[in-house]
């Protein structure tokens, strides 16, 4: 009773934490994350501008690692991570789901590289009129979701997709 | 021993105001950046050379927009510049607002806009007072140079010399309107230049008023005199420009489009002319 009252918990903590970070996606993809002022003119753009930008700079590859890497990836783990929790109370491949989750888990540590992107160039880049890189507020939802994503994925413990129900599987939490 | 004693709050886990509040804040932060977007408004000029997506709009020299998109009318004859306009400078976007585009000048009397060099051109916009507005007419040359509603008169002159548009004319050395635009006659026998009096100073043209282009410089020598030489100012000089006079006898008032002759320079007496003239 005591372990799952606190796998309870976990789970809605983690559950919290992951609907913040969903929340947190929207405007991290519809506002602008950085503003490049070339030559006096400033164009700010949001994570598809700026792919779409490198598509038609003649760029197909970058371009498509940052669609997967900015766009597709932070979704992917808030989805995966919500399936997971889903299934977590009556899991019937454990080990799967444990997998899928230690990738997610993995693949946390990778994700701000984009918020460290902006914050070096628009730190790096400072030649006034000629050139500036200006952080967005997208970037700052941007990091917030991807944090919040990480801390909802160290709130939940694998171990309990482990937990045997006496009478196997199956057994709903209530 | 005692046993840990289980109480339930009715309260739902207060982990759940992370969700809530970044509802909250992230909701503002679209709200505030995408609902209260920029005002878009559209500029028609006849010619667009040097304007670009991006390029600033700027007023009082500060950037107060940029240009979105510029797309040509359907009957080729005007360009239209897409623009948006911050959100705090949407006053800007009035009836009789004035839109132009700022461009390097250099000339011998001096030169302008030097930082348009390397930044490039930029609409410079003035405020209007009217009504909030979206479409706006772009003017070709600055407010400055640009004739508010005035007298016009015809000048007639057998040459255009230096008088382009823009330039000013001048009564005893004061600014006092602009010339416009020239043309060549019907029978091309002369110069038909447009001079744009301000209208409160309209009452100095008088219907025997005399024009003469003050551009030149007079340089008399005579072999006991010496040398003599005459210019009305240096700007006037190195510009160019009209100045006019009025006998001591001022006749009826000008009226709009009457004709005058344009002398290449001002009599002598021209100059002692002075005429009392109520022009408020």
């Amino acid at each position: 009773m005591t372990a799952n009252a606190s796998a309870t918990q976990q789970r809605t903590l983690a559950w919290s934490l992951l609907l913040a970070a969903t929340v947190w996606l929207v405007p991290a993809n519809l506002l602008p994350i950085m503003a490049v002022t070339e030559a006096g003119r400033g164009k700010a753009s949001t994570i598809a501008d700026g792919i779409w930008q490198l598509f038609e700079a003649g760029m197909p590859g970058i371009a498509i690692i940052v669609f997967v890497a900015s766009l597709l990836v932070p979704l992917f783990k808030v989805l995966v991570l919500a399936v997971i929790y889903w299934r977590a109370a009556s899991e019937t491949h454990p080990l799967s789901s444990t997998r899928a989750y230690r990738l997610v888990y993995w693949i946390g540590r990778w994700s701000m590289l984009d918020v460290f992107v902006v914050a070096l160039l628009a730190a790096v880049v400072q030649f006034g009129n000629l050139a500036r890189v200006e952080a967005g507020p997208g970037v700052l939802a941007f990091a917030l979701a991807v944090v919040l994503t990480m801390l909802s994925a160290h709130a939940f413990s694998p171990r309990q997709l482990w937990i045997q129900h006496p009478d196997g599987a199956n057994h709903g939490h209530a | 021993m005692d046993t840990p004693e289980v109480t339930h709050s009715r309260w739902p886990s207060p982990i759940w105001l992370v969700p809530l509040l970044s509802l909250l804040v992230a909701g503002w932060l679209l709200y505030d950046q995408l609902l209260q977007r920029d005002v878009q408004i559209a500029i028609t000029f006849e010619n667009g050379a040097g304007i670009k997506p991006g390029v600033d709009l700027r007023y009082r020299g500060v950037p107060v927009g940029s240009v979105d998109e510029i797309v040509l009318s359907d009957d080729l004859k005007h360009v239209t510049v897409h623009a948006n306009l911050n959100r705090d400078a949407e006053k800007l976007a009035r009836e009789n607002s004035r839109f132009w585009i700022v461009e390097p000048e250099l000339g011998i009397a001096g030169a302008r806009n030097l930082d348009t060099l390397v930044s490039g051109k930029y609409i410079a916009v003035e405020p209007g007072d009217g009504e909030p507005e979206k479409e706006f007419e772009g003017l070709e040359t600055p407010p400055e140079q640009q004739p508010n509603l005035g007298l016009k008169v015809t000048l007639v002159a057998s040459h255009l010399g230096s008088l382009k548009k823009g330039r000013h004319i001048y009564y005893r050395d004061m600014q006092v309107g602009t010339i416009g635009d020239s043309e060549l006659s019907q029978d091309g026998r002369f110069v038909e230049i447009q001079a744009i009096i301000e209208p409160k100073y309209a009452k100095l043209v008088r219907s025997n008023t005399r024009f003469w282009n003050s551009s030149g410089l007079t340089v008399d020598i005579g072999l006991f005199k010496g040398a003599e030489v005459q210019a009305s100012s240096l700007e006037n000089l190195l510009r160019g420009g009209i100045s006019f006079a009025t006998p001591p006898e001022a006749g009826p008032l000008a009226t709009a489009g009457e004709r005058f002759d344009l002398h290449k320079q001002p009599e002598d007496d021209w100059l002692e002319w002075a005429p009392i003239m109520k022009w408020q």
